[in-house]
């Protein structure tokens, strides 16, 4: 019933818009990017198997994307790590972002921190991240990720954007091309690409190392730029 | 009740942490709950091996839980440290405060006493203060933050904790009721339970207000 309301509701706020002029509306958005990207946090999840470099990624982002040589990441514990917001500087530019919580990636995390996150979260993004190794436990958790979208419609309903990230690319990278590791995964982005056209998201695959900090900034600035909420400040940045 | 158990295994063919139990007779909502709040939170446990942490928390309206987390020595593949394993018991609600006296009184008498002498008039003050609902900011919660000098020392901030548990001035505080969280040893106190312990290294500088920092023993 609640949800009938709620959907009238911006229905007829959605109408309301159409009949405010442009320029005012382009302010709106602009004004509500902001609030977003310099106050609430984009809210967003780091999502992938055990080991693939999900709690050195956002360690990375708190670093503002320097190099975290010192770090020493441990696995990540049941029931996960909480993250409160932060700001992040990539390149000129500033975000305020909301990771909510570090989740581990073994298969016993999957239906109960995942989905939780993925719940609590509401993400206007998801990275997810694979490596050059153990092919089958990465597709199992890209499936898992999948299916979970298709099932929490509520939780999966602001998502904008999918990033895959092809990480240690320094391990993999002089034997192979990214193409070469993603050939593995041809059914999972084929399920992936067709899920975003149904949901609404973007698809993007991203080769990157966090150990020698290659690619990892192109990913995060165009990831960032993709979740904000004014598409033309988006457009803009890209 | 079985006791429920959190390992990390590296001989299975899905490793990392999971259930190394059988988690037969819980339900699934219990063993949910389980897992998310069985291991205290904070990151950096590989300086801590050899520590102990016991974190109680409710699962249910009938049961709580009481963890009793280890930091193991263990290394994954890659040389990760900072493993922790938890031994879970399940307890009856009505249960829980005589569980919790008899963890206490289990003690080295020399740690009770020690704990003892921590509660003075200023360190009560500081803990009644910081239990008291606040208009506009969340739910309590009381941070102790000691020195860590290694395991047996950190015996006397676990009475201390278990002895705040069972005693009577923060059940009779507003909002705190019969029966509230604690953990004796996080790495931080961020979604960690109502009464919790932290190193002193691990308190964030000039935070000085949000924690009661117990004297050094």
């Amino acid at each position: 019933m609640s949800n009938l309301v709620t959907d009238a509701l911006r229905g007829f706020l959605r109408g309301l818009l159409n009949l405010v002029p442009e320029p005012i509306t382009d302010g709106i958005n602009s004004v509500v990017d902001f609030a977003y990207v310099r106050f609430l946090g984009l809210p967003f999840i780091v999502l992938g198997y055990r080991q693939t470099g999900k709690t050195t990624l956002l360690e990375w982002m708190h670093s503002n994307l320097e190099p975290v040589d010192d770090f020493e990441p441990e696995p990540t514990a049941a029931g996960g790590e909480s993250v409160r917001p932060f700001t992040t500087n990539v390149g000129d530019q500033r975000f305020r972002v909301k990771p909510n919580r570090d989740v581990g990636g073994e298969y016993a995390m999957w239906e109960t921190d995942w989905v939780d996150l993925l719940r609590d979260a509401r993400p206007r993004g998801i990275i997810f991240m694979i490596d050059g190794s153990n092919p089958i436990a990465h597709k199992d958790a890209l499936n898992f990720t999948l299916q979970m979208l298709d099932e929490e419609i509520v939780a999966s309903k602001n998502l904008k954007t999918f990033m895959v990230l092809v990480n240690k690319s320094d391990l993999w990278g002089e034997e192979k091309s990214v193409d070469e590791v993603l050939d593995d995964y041809r059914n999972e982005t084929r399920r992936l690409n067709h899920q975003g056209q149904k949901l609404g998201y973007e698809v993007s695959i991203y080769p990157t190392s966090l150990k020698t900090g290659e690619g990892v900034s192109l990913a995060i600035r165009q990831f960032l730029n993709h979740i904000r909420p004014s598409s033309r400040v988006r457009q803009n940045a890209a | 009740m079985p006791q429920l158990v959190i390992d990390y295994r590296l001989d299975t063919r899905q490793p990392g942490y999971a259930f190394s139990s059988p988690v037969n007779g819980v339900s699934e909502s219990v063993r949910k709950v389980v897992w998310r709040h069985a291991m205290p939170r904070g990151k950096g446990w590989g300086e801590f091996s050899g520590m102990r942490s016991i974190k109680c928390f409710p699962v249910s309206n009938a049961l709580a839980a009481v963890s009793t987390i280890t930091v193991t020595d263990q290394e994954d593949e890659q040389g990760r440290r900072g493993i922790r394993r938890a031994e879970i018991d399940l307890i009856p609600l009505p249960e829980i405060l005589n569980y919790v006296q008899g963890l206490a009184s289990a003690l080295p008498e020399s740690a009770q006493q020690a704990s003892a002498q921590l509660f003075q008039a200023g360190v009560w003050a500081r803990i009644l203060d910081r239990a008291l609902p606040k208009v506009g900011k969340k739910q309590p919660q009381v941070v102790f933050v000691y020195p860590v000098l290694g395991a047996e020392s950190w015996q006397i901030v676990e009475a201390a904790v278990l002895r705040l548990a069972a005693a009577w001035p923060l059940h009779a505080m507003p909002g705190w009721g019969k029966f509230f969280s604690f953990t004796t040893l996080a790495l931080t106190a961020d979604g960690e339970s109502r009464v919790v312990a932290i190193p002193e290294s691990k308190a964030e500088a000039g935070d000085n207000r949000h924690f009661v920092r117990l004297p050094a023993r």
